[in-house]
C-alpha cells in the first residue's frame, strides 16, 4: 500500500489530470488525504483498507484553531498532554496462512477488543496515572467504548516494545511517558464507527468514507480501525501534528455479494452450483464443489452496497481516492470519468469531486483458468508466524505456548514478545523457555533463543504482569515459547455477570525489529497480534454465599459449644448424675398429672 | 435438684438447728435411691471458674472490639447545628454597603456636607431594602491624591454646575455626571432640596435592576423573610426568573466555542482567531477580573441542522441544533463552555419574533437566537461558492455574540459598563454565597437523614473551609475578595457534597446483619451464658455453705 | 451367606410369630386385607365410602371415624402400614386382651384422633383433606410405647447431650412426612399426640373396667370358644416387667442403653435395613412422586428456536462425498487422511493431522487423526465447539454417512457469519483412542511419545457432538449416546437440547440406553435407568464423546436408527440446531445438572434423590464394623451362651490390633498383583490367566486361613476385628465412590452384601437355635466349611465377572481385553474398585469365615 509513492503521482497528475486543482493543492499543503486501497485476496476474500490523514500545524492546535483536526479530540489531547496517541478497535483475526502478510506491515492493527497506547507528557508516574486516567474517560466518551475500564491493573508501561513514531523534540523526551492498555474482552461494533466517522472533516458524506456501512464493516472476517496521532516535522517545515485514521477489513466475496433483506445463507438451486464436471459420479444429483476460489467477480456496489459518492473536495486531489491491486492481466470496467492510473499490479481511480465512481472486476477470463495465481496478487509471506494457545486443564493451574515460525530459509528475525497479563494468572517465570522444534532440550547457549527479559511482577487487584522478551529466531525454525501461571481465586465481586465463560486475556504483541535501523529508520518492521485467550478461572455459585456464611458459622458455633462443655461440664458417674433440668421438670408435671389423673379415676 | 452434699460437713447437716434440718428437707424432696457424687476437688472448682472467666474476658476484650471495629462505618462529626443555621440563613444575612463618592468642586465644603445629608435622608426615605443600601462621601478636592476610600467606592457623582439638571452615566468608568442650575443648591438651613431628591432619585433608578435582582436571589432562597425585600412585582420577578434561568452558572473559568457549520463543502475556512481578536478581546479583557475564558474553535463541513425547513418559526429554533450528529460537546477541562454557532445555509427565521422574544439589538436579529445556558447560534448567509470566510464578514456575528455572552453570565442589562461588571461581582457573590450555604444544608439534612451512610474526614474538612470561607466572604461582601472568598466556598461545599465515598455500593440491610450474625453468635453465646450462669449459682452455694458451716460451727 | 446365620432372623421364627398372632390383630389384618380386594372392583369405591373426609362428617357418616384406618390406597401403602401396625397391636393386644383392644380400637382410640383430625383440618386449617391408613394406629401405638421406653430409659445421649427418648417418634413423624409423599401428617401427628396422652395412661379410664370383661368372657366362654383369644387374666402387664406406674431406676440414661445386650444385637438387623431401605429405594425412583421431568435450565441455549435451512443442494455435495468415502472404503487410515485433507482445505478450513500409538493388552493401537478448524469470523480463538466423525463406530461398523455429512455440514457452516465459536472438525481411525488422543493432546494431558502434540489449536471447548451414522437409508429417531468414562456425564442442559431440538422441532423420536422402544410406564424406566446405571457402573467409553467429557467438555454421539421417513438432511439438521443452540451460549455449560439417572428421555432423578440408597448400603458395612469392635471389647462368650445377663459387665477387654491389622494389610496388598497382572497381561494369555486367577482365588481363602490358624491361632476377637476392619475400608471406599461414580458403589456394595453377616462358622451354630452344641461334630463342621467356601467362591469378583460375561453372552477375554484398554487409553479405573476394594474385602471376609477362633470350644460349650 505504501509503494504507491505520491510524489510519481503527483508528476503524473499535474500534467494531465486537474492542472488547476493540482496548483490550488499545492497550496493547501496537502492537508488532508484519503484513500481507499482494495487488495483480493485468496478464498474469495477481499482486503479493503481506508486511510485517511489530516494534520494541523501544532501553533494552530495549541491556539485551539480546529480546521481538519477535530476539536473534541484535540481538546482531550491538550487537556490529558498527549504527545502521541494510538488507538485500535480490532475484531476476529487476521489470517496470515491464507493471505500473507498484513495490511501496513501489522502496524495499524490491534489485538482483539480496543488496545490504547500513548505518551504523556508527565515528570512522576503519578501524573502520568492521573493523565492517563483522563485520557481513557474521555476517550470512552468520545468513542462509545468502555475504555474507561482501563485502569490500574489493565496498564503496563512497555519498555521494549513501543518507540513513538513521530518526531519529538530530544528536549521533551525525557519527560514522557508511555502508557499502554488493552480491553481484549470488549466487542467492537457500529457505535464505535460512527463517532469514527464523525472525526473525519467530510463525515460520511463525501469520499471513500460513503463506503463504510456499519453493517458491512462489521460482517467482514477481519476488521480494525485505527487513530494515530502523532507530531511529524518535515525537514525545513514547521511541525505539524497528524491525525491518521485507518479502516482494514477483508470481506468475504461470497456473505458480502448476499442481499441485505436476504442474509440467509440458503443453499442455491441444484443448477446454479459449480461442480467438478470431471468426476465420474457427476450427475444431476450428485456434485461434487469447485466453488473453492469462485465469486473473485465482483463490483463496489455488490460489495459494499452502494457506489461511492464523489470525492471529499478538501481532500488533496493529487492523491487517487481509489486504488485497486490486482495483476495487470486482469480486466476492470469502471464508469466513463473515472482516469485510471495504471501502475505495476495496481490501478488507481481519479474522479471528478462530483461523479460517483464504480468499479467492476469480471469473472477471470480463460487464460487466468490455470489457478488463483492469475486473477489475484500472490500473497507475501509474512516475516514470522505466531499462535498462542493455553495448555493444560482444570481451574488449578495452566500454561501458555507460543508457537513461533520463521519461514524464511536464509535471515534470522528478531523480535520483541510482549505479554500483559491479568493479575489473576500468576505466571512462574522461572517455568518460562523457549525452545526450537525437534531439539528437545532449549537452545544451545552460543547462540540464546531469549536474548533478554523485562518482567513486571503483577500486584494482586493494582496492576496486571507485564512481560517483554527479545527473542532472536534462526531461518526456517519453529519456536516454543512456553510458560505456566497459577489461576488465582477472585473475591465474590470481582467476577463479572457471565463469571462462567472466563476472563479474556489480551493479545500478546510482537514487534519485530527493523535489522537495518538506522538512526532515523523505523523502529518496527513488522508487528503481529496473536489471538487472545479465555482463561476460566474456579466459579463459586453466586447463589450461596449466605447459605455458606451461616453454615461455616453454624459448625463454628457447634465446635466451640462441644469444646466449652467438655471444658466446663464436671463429669460424674451414670448413676450419679442427677437428672437434667428438662427431666426434672417433666417430673413434676407426670407427678401432678398422675395426681389428678388419680383423683378421676377414684371419683369414677 | 438435691445439693450434693460433702461427706465433710455431715455433722453439720445433722446436727440440729431450724437451717439444717431444712437443708435436710430439701435434700429427702430428692428420690432417695440417688446415690451422691464424691464431692469436687476445690483446685477444679477454681480450674473451672478460671476457664469460664478467661473466655468472658476474651469476648469482652477481644472479640467484642474487634466486631465493633470491623463493622462499625466511620462518620466523622460535621458542626450540622451551624450548617443548618447557615442554610437558613441565620449565619448571616447578605448586605452590600456601597459607597458613593461626590464630587463637588464647584461648591463649598459646608454646602457640599449639607447637600450629602440632605441626599442621604432623601435615599433612606426611597430604599426600602435593608440589604442594600448606598452610603454618599464627599471625595476629596481634587488636589490630593485620592487615598483607599476612592478605591472601593461603587460609583462616583461628579456635580456640575449647569443650567439644568441633567444625569448621565459615563460609559467607561462608574461615573454619574450631574448638573445642576445654580439655584438649587441647598442653603445650610433647609431642610429640603429639589437637588438632593434629584441626585436620590438618579442613584436609585442607575441601582434599581441590582437592587431588584438581588432581592430576587435572596427571595428564591431560603432566607428568613426578615431579611427580604418588601415589594417585588410578579411581573419584575418573572422576568428576572427568566434572565436567572437564562444564564449559567458562575464558574471561574468559561470555555468558549466557536464553530462554523457549513451545510455543504464550502466554505471550509474562516480566520476567526483574527475576529475574536477584534471585536471580542476588549469585553473579555474588562471581564477578566470575574471570569477567565479559554476559546477554541473549529469547522464542520456537511451539517444537517435538526429541522430540515428553510424558514425556521419559533418552535423550530429550539430543535435546531443537531445534538446527534454535530460534534458540540463541552470541553472536558470542567469549565462550562458556551457555544457560538456560525451556520452556513440557507436558512431563515421566519419574521421578526426572535427579536422579540430574545430583546436583542440591532438587525442581526433576524439571524441569531440565544438558547438559555448553552449560547448563540448564527445564520450567516453568504452566496455560493464562498471558499473562506474573511474576518470582516464576521464582525456582525461576532458583535453579537458579545452581547449574548453578557446575558448569558448574567450581568444586568441596562447602565454603563463599567457599573453592570461591579454589579455583576456583586450578583455573582450573593448568588455564591447563597447557593453554598444552601448545600452545606442539604449536606447536613443528608447527614441526619441517613445515619448509614459514611462520612469521611474530606467531607469534615470541605465543610469547614466552606464554612470559613462563607464567614469571609460574608464579612467582605460587594467587594473583589467576597467573591473570592464566595467562590471557594462554593466550591468547596460542591465537593464535600458530592463525594464519592458517601454512598456505599454495598447495602447490608439490618435483617441481613442478623441472618448472618444468629447462627454465629446465638450458639456461642448459650453456653457461654448458661455457663456463666450455672458458675455464680454454684459460686452462690458455696458461699451459702460456707456461711452454714460457720454457722454450724457456732452453735457447737 | 445363608440367612440363619443372621442371628435371631429365621423364616421358622417368623411361621411360628404369624402363626401366635392373637385374635383381635388378625381380624384387623384380615378387614384391612378384605378392604383392599374389595377396594379392587370398582362398582362400589370404598375409599370413597370409607375414608376420614373432614367434609363428610355427619351423624349418619360417623362410621367413617372407625373405618378409615381400615383402607388403604394402595397394595403398597396397605403394606407398609400392616409391616409396622401388626407387631404393636399384637404387642397391645396381647398386653390388654382382645376384648379391650376391640374396645378402645372401636372406641375411643380411633375416634378421638379421627374427631381430632376432623376439627383441626376442617376448622383451623379450613382445609378437606381425606385420609385414610391404618398408619394413624401404628403412630398412637408408637407414642404409647415410646412413653414406656421414656419410663424406663429416659434418655440417649448424643455428645453431651441428653435427647430424652420419648421424641422419637417425632423424628420418625418428620422423616414420614419428608420422604414419604402424600402422608398426612396431622394424621400423623394427632394419632402421636393421642398415643402420648394413652402412654402416660391419663385416658386409661376409658378401657372397660376389668370386672365387666371377666363377666363377659364368662359367660360367653370366649377363650374356650375363640382361638388365639387374648383373655382379661392371661394378658402380660408390659412385656418388660415394667408397669406404666412402676418407678424403675429413676436416674436411668444411656449408659444403661449401652449395656443392653440388646443393643449389640441390634447392628446386624440395622444393616439389613439400610440395605433393604436402599434397594427399595432404587426401585421407588422410576415412580413420578421421585422422578422429574427434565427442563432447559440455561435460558441461552433456546433450543429450536432457530429455522435450519440446511438442505436442498447440499444433498448433492452430500452425495459427492459420499462417493468419495466409498472410493476410499478399506484404505488405510494414512491414505484416508491424504484423500480428505484437500477436500477439508477446499472448504476453507485450517487442517492438521495426529498420530498417537497406545500399547494396551499385548497389541498397539495407532492411528491419525484428521481435524479441521473453521474459524468464526469476527471472533479469535477464544471459544470452540467440536463435531466429531470417527471412521469406525463403537460397533466397528464404517460410519458411511456420518463422515460425508459432518464434511457437507462444515461446508454449509462456513458460509454462515453468525458463529461465535470455532468450529473444529475431528476425523478419527475409530471411537476410542483417536478422540481420547485428540482431546489429550489438546488439553496437553498427553504423554509426547505416544501422542503427537497438535500443531494448530482453538479455544477453550464448549461442547462437542459426535455423529454415528453408520446405517444405510432414512432413519427414524435418533438414540442419543452420553455415558462418560467412569460414569461421568455430560451436562443434562444438552441432552435436553437435542432432545428439544431432535423430537420437538425436528418431530423424530428420541432414544437413550437402547431402549429402541419406550412407553413412559415404569417397567421401561426402570430397565432404561438400570441400563444407564450398568454402563456408567462399568465406566467404559461408549463413543466417541466419552473421552470429551473428563475434561469438562459436555459431549454426547448421535446416531440414527430405525427405519423412518428421515434423510442425512433431517439428521443435518438435528446438528445443526445443536450447534446454534451451541453456539449461542455466553457461558460454559454450568446450569443444569451433571449427576443425574435419566429413565426416559424427558424424566430423570438427580444425585439429591439418589444417592441415599448407595450410601445406605454402603453405611450397613460402616454400621457392622462399627458394631463388631464395640463387640470385640466385650470378654468373650458374654454375648453367646444361652443366659444372658440382663446388663453387661461394664469392664472390657484389651484388645489385641497386630494380628487383625497384619492380615488386612496383607489383604489390600495383594490386590495389587491383580490389577498389575490383567492390565499387562498380553492378549493372547488373558483367558487362561484369568482361569488360573480363578483357580488360586477359590483356594487361596482356605490355604490363608489355615496358616493363620497354624500359625497364629487367631481368638474370636481377632477375626471380629479383621472383619472389623476390611468392612470399615469398604464401607469408606464405597460411600466415597458413591458420589463419583454412584452405579459402580452401589453395584459393589450390592455383590458384597453377605460379607456383612457373615462369622467364623464354628460360631455360627452357637446363633442359630438349630444346632446344639454336642451336634457340632467336626464332620458336620467340615461340610460347612466347604459348603461356606463355595459359598464364598461363589460370590468372588472372577465368580461374578464370569456370571455376568454368560449373562450377556461375551467372552471373558474380549470383556479382559476391554478393560485393559480401557485402562490404558481412557484412564478407567473401575478395574481399581474391583481389584483393590472389593477383592481384598472378599478375601478378608472368606478367611473370617473360614477361621477356626482359638477358644471357640470353651464359647460353644457354655
Amino acid at each position: 500500500m505504501r509503494q504507491l509513492c505520491p510524489a510519481l503521482l503527483l508528476s503524473l497528475l499535474s500534467l494531465c489530470v486537474f492542472p488547476p486543482c493540482a496548483a490550488a493543492s499545492a497550496s493547501a499543503a496537502a492537508d488532508y488525504h484519503e484513500q481507499l486501497v482494495l487488495r483480493p485476496l485468496p478464498l474469495s476474500a477481499l482486503l479493503a483498507s481506508f486511510n485517511f490523514r489530516s494534520n494541523t500545524t501544532v501553533s494552530e492546535f495549541e491556539s485551539g484553531n480546529f480546521r481538519f483536526f477535530p476539536r473534541s479530540l484535540g481538546q482531550i489531547l491538550q487537556h490529558a498532554g498527549t504527545r502521541e496517541l494510538h488507538l485500535r478497535f480490532s475484531l476476529g483475526r487476521w489470517d496470515a496462512e491464507s493471505w500473507g502478510s498484513r495490511p501496513w506491515d501489522g502496524a495499524r492493527e490491534g489485538g482483539t477488543g480496543v488496545e490504547l497506547w500513548a505518551w504523556l507528557d508527565a515528570d512522576t508516574d503519578q501524573e502520568a496515572d492521573h493523565k492517563w486516567l483522563t485520557l481513557t474517560n474521555a476517550l470512552s466518551g468520545l468513542f462509545c467504548a468502555s475504555l474507561n475500564f482501563i485502569d490500574g491493573t489493565r496498564t503496563t508501561r512497555p519498555v521494549m516494545s513501543f518507540e513513538p513514531e513521530g518526531d519529538h523534540p530530544n528536549t521533551s523526551a525525557h519527560s514522557m511517558q508511555l502508557l499502554y492498555g488493552v480491553l481484549p474482552h470488549e466487542v467492537v461494533c457500529t457505535e464505535n464507527l460512527t463517532p469514527f466517522l464523525k472525526l473525519l472533516p467530510c463525515k460520511g458524506k463525501a469520499g471513500i468514507a460513503t463506503l463504510l456501512d456499519g453493517h458491512k464493516l462489521f460482517d467482514a472476517s477481519f476488521q480494525s480501525m485505527a487513530i494515530d496521532i502523532r507530531p511529524v516535522c518535515p525537514p525545513g517545515g514547521e511541525c505539524v501534528l497528524q491525525i491518521e485514521q485507518t479502516i482494514d477489513m477483508v470481506l468475504d466475496i461470497d456473505r458480502s455479494k448476499r442481499p441485505r433483506d436476504n442474509p440467509i445463507p440458503r443453499s442455491l438451486g441444484g443448477h446454479e452450483l459449480l461442480c467438478d464436471t470431471s468426476k465420474p459420479y457427476h450427475s444431476h444429483d450428485t456434485c461434487f464443489p469447485a466453488d473453492q476460489d469462485a465469486n473473485q467477480d465482483w463490483s463496489l456496489s455488490q460489495i459494499f452496497g452502494k457506489s461511492m459518492k464523489g470525492t471529499c473536495p478538501l481532500a488533496d486531489p493529487t492523491v487517487p481516492p481509489v486504488c485497486l491491486q490486482v495483476p495487470e492481466s486482469r480486466a476492470v470496467y469502471t464508469i466513463d470519468g473515472a482516469v485510471e492510473i495504471k501502475s505495476r499490479d495496481s490501478r488507481c481511480f481519479q474522479i471528478s469531486p462530483e461523479s460517483d465512481l464504480e468499479l467492476l472486476l469480471p469473472p477471470p477470463g480463460d487464460e487466468a483458468q490455470d489457478g488463483a495465481a492469475a486473477d489475484i496478487l500472490p500473497p507475501g509471506t509474512p516475516p514470522l508466524y505466531a499462535e498462542r494457545s493455553f495448555t493444560g486443564y482444570g481451574q488449578e493451574r495452566g500454561g501458555v505456548q507460543t508457537i513461533l515460525r520463521n519461514p524464511s530459509p536464509d535471515t534470522e528475525v528478531e523480535f520483541v514478545y510482549m505479554e500483559s497479563l491479568p493479575w489473576f494468572m500468576r505466571i512462574y517465570l522461572h517455568t518460562m523457555e523457549a525452545r526450537i522444534a525437534g531439539h528437545p532440550a532449549p537452545s544451545p547457549d552460543n547462540h540464546p533463543l531469549i536474548q533478554q527479559v523485562y518482567y513486571r511482577p503483577a500486584l494482586d487487584r493494582a496492576r496486571g504482569t507485564q512481560l517483554e522478551v527479545r527473542m532472536r529466531i534462526p531461518p526456517a525454525a519453529t519456536v516454543f515459547l512456553t510458560y505456566d501461571f497459577e489461576k488465582s481465586i477472585l473475591r465474590y465481586t470481582e467476577y463479572p455477570p457471565d463469571a462462567n465463560r472466563g476472563f479474556d486475556v489480551a493479545a500478546a504483541v510482537i514487534t519485530i525489529l527493523d535489522p537495518q535501523r538506522n538512526g532515523s529508520g523505523r523502529f518496527a518492521a513488522y508487528t503481529i497480534r496473536t489471538t487472545s485467550l479465555l482463561c476460566s478461572l474456579p466459579t463459586p455459585d453466586f447463589s450461596m454465599p449466605y447459605n455458606v456464611i451461616i453454615f461455616t458459622s453454624t459448625a463454628v458455633a457447634l465446635a466451640f459449644g462441644g469444646m466449652f462443655n467438655i471444658m466446663v461440664r464436671r463429669f460424674v458417674a451414670a448413676d450419679e448424675g442427677s437428672e437434667g433440668g428438662l427431666g426434672a421438670l417433666r417430673g413434676k408435671l407426670l407427678g401432678r398429672l398422675g395426681a389428678v389423673a388419680g383423683r378421676f379415676k377414684g371419683n369414677q | 435438684m438435691s445439693l450434693p452434699q460433702p461427706p465433710g460437713d455431715d455433722g453439720a447437716a445433722k446436727s440440729p438447728g431450724p437451717a439444717a434440718g431444712a437443708e435436710t428437707v430439701a435434700a429427702s424432696s430428692g428420690p432417695q435411691a440417688k446415690k451422691q457424687p464424691p464431692p469436687e476437688k476445690p483446685s477444679d472448682v477454681r480450674r473451672r471458674s478460671r476457664i469460664i472467666l478467661s473466655f468472658w474476658l476474651i469476648v469482652l476484650c477481644l472479640g467484642l472490639p474487634i466486631w465493633w471495629q470491623t463493622t462499625s462505618i466511620y462518620r466523622a462529626d460535621l458542626p450540622l447545628h451551624e450548617m443548618l443555621e447557615w442554610a437558613d440563613g441565620k449565619a448571616c444575612r447578605p448586605v452590600f454597603p456601597l459607597r458613593i463618592n461626590i464630587q463637588a468642586d464647584s461648591l463649598q465644603d459646608q454646602e457640599a456636607q449639607n447637600l450629602l445629608r440632605l441626599t442621604q435622608h432623601a435615599l433612606d426615605d426611597l430604599n426600602d431594602f435593608s440589604g442594600h443600601h448606598l452610603r454618599l462621601q464627599l471625595s476629596p478636592p481634587p488636589g490630593h491624591p485620592p487615598e483607599s476610600s476612592d478605591r472601593e467606592s461603587a460609583l462616583t457623582i461628579r456635580l456640575v454646575p449647569g443650567d439644568t439638571a441633567t444625569a448621565s452615566l459615563d460609559p467607561h468608568e462608574p461615573v454619574l455626571d450631574i448638573t445642576y442650575p445654580p439655584n438649587a443648591i441647598p442653603t445650610a438651613t433647609s431642610s429640603s432640596s429639589s437637588l438632593a431628591t434629584y441626585v436620590a432619585g438618579q442613584l436609585r433608578s442607575t441601582f434599581a435592576e441590582e437592587q431588584a435582582t438581588i432581592s430576587y436571589l435572596l427571595s428564591t432562597s431560603s432566607m428568613p423573610s426578615e431579611s427580604r425585600p418588601l415589594g417585588l412585582s410578579p411581573e419584575s420577578a418573572e422576568s428576572l426568573a427568566k434572565r436567572a434561568t437564562r444564564s449559567l452558572k458562575y464558574a471561574p473559568t468559561y470555555h468558549l466555542t466557536f464553530s462554523l457549520f457549513t451545510s455543504g463543502p464550502l466554505p471550509s475556512s474562516w480566520d476567526i482567531g483574527a475576529a475574536i481578536a477584534d471585536y471580542m478581546k476588549p469585553v473579555l479583557t474588562v471581564l477578566s477580573p470575574i471570569h477567565n475564558f479559554t476559546i477554541d474553535t473549529q469547522v464542520q463541513l456537511y451539517a444537517t441542522p435538526g429541522v430540515p425547513n428553510e424558514v425556521l418559526n419559533k418552535e423550530d429554533l429550539s430543535s435546531f441544533v443537531n445534538a446527534a450528529e454535530w460534534p458540540l460537546s463541552p470541553s472536558i477541562g470542567g469549565a462550562p463552555t458556551i457555544n457560538f454557532v456560525v451556520f452556513v445555509g440557507n436558512q431563515t427565521i421566519a419574521g421578526e419574533r426572535a427579536e422579540s422574544e430574545h430583546a436583542n439589538t440591532g438587525e442581526s436579529a433576524a439571524h441569531s437566537w440565544l438558547i438559555p445556558q448553552w449560547g448563540t447560534i448564527y445564520l450567516l448567509p453568504l452566496p455560493d461558492g464562498t471558499a473562506h470566510l474573511s474576518s470582516a464578514a464576521l464582525k456582525q456575528p461576532l458583535l453579537t455574540f458579545t452581547s449574548h455572552l453578557l446575558s448569558l453570565l448574567g450581568a444586568p442589562r441596562s447602565g454603563s459598563l463599567p457599573l453592570r461588571l461591579s454589579t455583576l461581582g456583586r450578583i455573582r457573590s450573593a448568588d455564591l454565597l447563597l447557593r453554598a450555604s444552601s448545600t452545606l444544608g442539604s449536606l447536613a439534612r443528608l447527614a441526619l437523614a441517613l445515619p448509614s451512610i459514611s462520612i469521611p474526614s474530606s467531607v469534615a474538612d470541605g465543610v469547614s473551609t466552606t464554612m470559613l470561607h462563607l464567614r469571609r466572604a460574608c464579612e467582605t461582601l460587594g467587594g473583589a475578595e467576597g467573591l473570592a472568598h464566595a467562590r471557594v466556598a462554593e466550591a468547596e461545599a460542591e465537593r464535600a457534597f458530592f463525594e464519592k465515598s458517601m454512598v456505599g455500593q454495598l447495602y447490608f440491610p439490618d435483617e441481613h446483619k442478623i441472618a448472618v450474625y444468629l447462627p454465629l453468635l446465638g450458639p456461642v453465646a448459650v453456653p457461654l451464658v448458661m455457663g456463666l450462669i450455672n458458675e455464680l449459682r454454684a459460686w452462690r452455694r458455696r458461699r451459702r455453705e460456707r456461711r452454714e458451716r460457720g454457722r454450724g460451727k457456732k452453735m457447737e | 451367606m445363608r440367612l440363619p446365620n443372621i442371628p435371631g432372623f429365621s423364616l421358622p421364627k417368623l411361621e411360628s410369630y404369624i402363626s401366635r398372632l392373637p385374635l383381635f390383630t388378625r381380624a384387623m389384618l384380615a378387614a384391612m386385607v378384605v378392604f383392599q380386594v374389595v377396594g379392587l372392583q370398582h362398582s362400589f369405591d370404598v375409599r370413597a365410602w370409607g375414608a376420614l373426609i373432614p367434609d363428610e362428617i355427619g351423624f349418619q357418616t360417623l362410621y367413617r371415624t372407625n373405618t378409615f384406618p381400615l383402607i388403604h390406597l394402595n397394595a403398597f401403602h396397605l403394606v407398609l402400614n400392616l409391616l409396622t401396625v401388626i407387631p404393636l397391636l399384637e404387642r397391645f393386644e396381647s398386653e390388654y386382651g382382645t376384648l379391650t383392644s376391640l374396645a378402645l380400637f372401636f372406641g375411643p382410640l380411633t375416634t378421638i384422633p379421627a374427631l381430632l383430625y376432623v376439627g383441626v383440618e376442617k376448622h383451623i386449617l379450613g382445609a378437606n383433606t381425606p385420609v385414610m391408613g391404618a398408619s394413624i394406629w401404628a403412630f398412637l401405638l408408637f407414642g404409647a410405647e415410646a412413653i414406656r421406653t421414656y419410663r424406663t430409659n429416659p434418655y440417649f445421649v448424643i455428645s453431651t447431650y441428653n435427647i430424652p427418648t420419648w421424641t422419637s417418634p417425632l423424628a420418625l413423624l418428620l422423616c414420614m412426612a419428608a420422604l414419604v409423599p402424600s402422608s398426612s401428617f396431622l394424621g400423623h401427628l394427632v394419632g402421636l399426640v393421642v398415643g402420648y396422652i394413652w402412654g402416660l395412661g391419663y385416658i386409661k379410664f376409658l378401657a372397660p373396667p376389668e370386672k365387666a370383661l371377666r363377666w363377659v368372657e364368662g359367660k360367653l366362654k370366649l377363650p374356650a370358644r375363640l382361638p388365639y383369644f387374648v383373655s382379661v387374666d392371661q394378658k402380660t402387664y408390659g412385656r418388660f416387667g415394667v408397669l406404666p406406674t412402676s418407678t424403675g431406676p429413676s436416674s436411668a440414661s444411656a449408659l444403661h442403653l449401652r449395656r443392653d445386650p440388646r443393643i449389640l444385637k441390634l447392628p446386624p438387623y440395622l444393616s439389613l435395613l439400610c440395605i433393604v431401605v436402599g434397594v427399595v429405594w432404587l426401585f421407588l425412583l422410576p415412580f413420578d412422586d421421585y422422578s422429574r421431568r427434565t427442563y432447559i435450565s440455561e435460558n441461552a441455549l433456546l433450543p429450536g428456536q432457530v429455522h435450519t435451512y440446511f438442505s436442498g443442494s447440499d444433498q448433492h455435495v452430500f452425495r459427492a462425498y459420499k462417493h468419495e468415502l466409498h472410493a476410499l472404503a478399506g484404505k488405510s487410515n494414512i491414505e484416508f487422511n491424504d484423500k480428505l485433507e484437500p477436500i477439508v482445505k477446499g472448504l476453507g478450513l485450517k487442517t492438521a493431522r495426529q498420530n498417537f500409538t497406545y500399547h494396551a493388552a499385548g497389541h498397539t493401537l495407532e492411528g491419525e487423526n484428521l481435524y479441521a478448524i473453521l474459524q468464526a469470523p469476527r471472533s479469535d480463538a477464544t471459544e470452540a465447539i467440536v463435531l466429531v466423525a470417527a471412521r469406525e463406530n463403537v460397533r466397528n461398523e464404517v460410519n458411511i454417512n456420518g463422515i460425508p455429512l459432518a464434511l457437507t455440514l462444515l461446508r454449509y457452516f462456513k458460509r454462515w457469519s453468525l458463529w461465535s465459536k470455532d468450529i473444529i472438525l475431528v476425523l478419527t481411525p475409530d471411537s476410542i483412542a483417536g478422540p481420547q488422543a485428540w482431546v489429550d493432546a489438546y488439553h496437553d494431558a498427553h504423554d509426547t511419545y505416544r501422542v503427537a502434540s497438535l500443531p494448530i489449536k482453538s479455544g477453550a471447548l464448549q461442547g462437542a457432538i459426535a455423529i454415528d451414522y453408520a446405517q444405510e437409508g432414512r432413519f427414524e429417531s435418533v438414540h442419543i449416546v452420553y455415558d462418560g468414562v467412569n460414569g461421568q456425564l455430560p451436562n443434562l442442559d444438552l441432552i435436553n437440547s437435542v432432545v428439544n431440538i431432535a423430537g420437538g422441532q425436528m418431530g423424530m423420536g428420541v432414544a437413550i440406553q437402547e431402549m429402541w422402544q419406550h412407553d413412559n410406564k415404569y417397567p421401561d424406566r426402570l430397565r432404561t435407568m438400570l441400563r444407564g446405571m450398568l454402563k456408567q457402573g462399568l465406566g467404559l467409553a461408549s463413543g466417541p464423546h466419552s473421552s470429551f467429557i473428563p475434561y469438562h467438555v459436555d459431549a454426547v454421539t448421535l446416531r440414527p436408527f430405525g427405519d423412518g421417513w428421515q434423510d442425512e438432511m433431517a439428521m443435518g439438521r438435528v446438528i445443526e440446531g445443536t450447534f446454534r443452540s451451541l453456539n449461542n451460549l455466553l457461558e460454559h455449560l454450568h446450569q443444569s445438572f451433571f449427576f443425574y439417572l435419566l429413565m426416559q428421555r424427558e424424566r430423570f432423578v438427580s444425585i439429591g434423590t439418589y444417592l441415599p440408597s448407595a450410601m445406605l448400603v454402603a453405611a450397613n458395612f460402616t454400621i457392622m464394623a462399627i458394631a463388631l469392635w464395640i463387640k470385640s471389647g466385650h470378654p468373650e462368650g458374654a454375648t453367646t451362651g444361652a443366659d444372658k445377663p440382663k446388663r453387661l459387665s461394664t469392664q472390657t477387654v484389651e484388645r489385641d490390633l497386630f494380628l487383625p491389622l497384619g492380615v488386612v494389610t496383607l489383604c489390600q496388598s495383594l490386590s495389587v498383583i491383580p490389577l498389575y497382572l490383567f492390565n499387562h497381561a498380553p492378549d493372547n494369555t488373558l483367558t487362561p490367566l484369568f482361569a488360573v486367577f480363578t483357580a488360586l482365588n477359590t483356594l487361596l481363602p482356605p490355604l490363608l486361613s489355615h496358616h493363620l490358624t497354624a500359625a497364629a491361632a487367631p481368638t474370636e476377637q481377632q477375626y471380629h476385628l479383621i472383619k472389623s476392619f476390611s468392612l470399615l475400608l469398604l464401607g469408606m471406599f464405597l460411600s466415597t465412590l458413591a458420589t463419583l461414580n454412584f452405579p459402580l458403589s452401589l453395584l459393589i456394595g450390592l455383590v458384597s452384601i453377605p460379607l456383612t453377616f457373615l462369622r467364623p462358622l464354628s460360631l455360627a451354630p452357637s446363633s442359630s437355635s438349630s444346632s446344639s452344641p454336642s451336634s457340632s461334630s467336626s464332620s458336620s463342621l467340615m461340610r460347612r466349611r466347604l459348603l461356606a467356601a463355595a459359598a464364598m467362591a461363589a460370590v468372588s469378583p472372577p465368580a461374578v465377572l464370569l456370571a455376568g460375561c454368560a449373562l450377556w453372552g461375551v467372552g471373558v477375554g474380549d470383556v479382559l481385553r476391554a478393560a485393559a484398554v480401557a485402562w490404558h487409553v481412557c484412564g478407567t479405573w473401575t478395574q481399581v474398585v474391583v481389584w483393590c476394594v472389593w477383592w481384598p474385602a472378599w478375601l478378608a471376609g472368606s478367611v473370617v469365615l473360614l477361621g477356626r477362633p482359638r477358644g471357640m470350644g470353651t464359647g460353644a460349650g457354655k
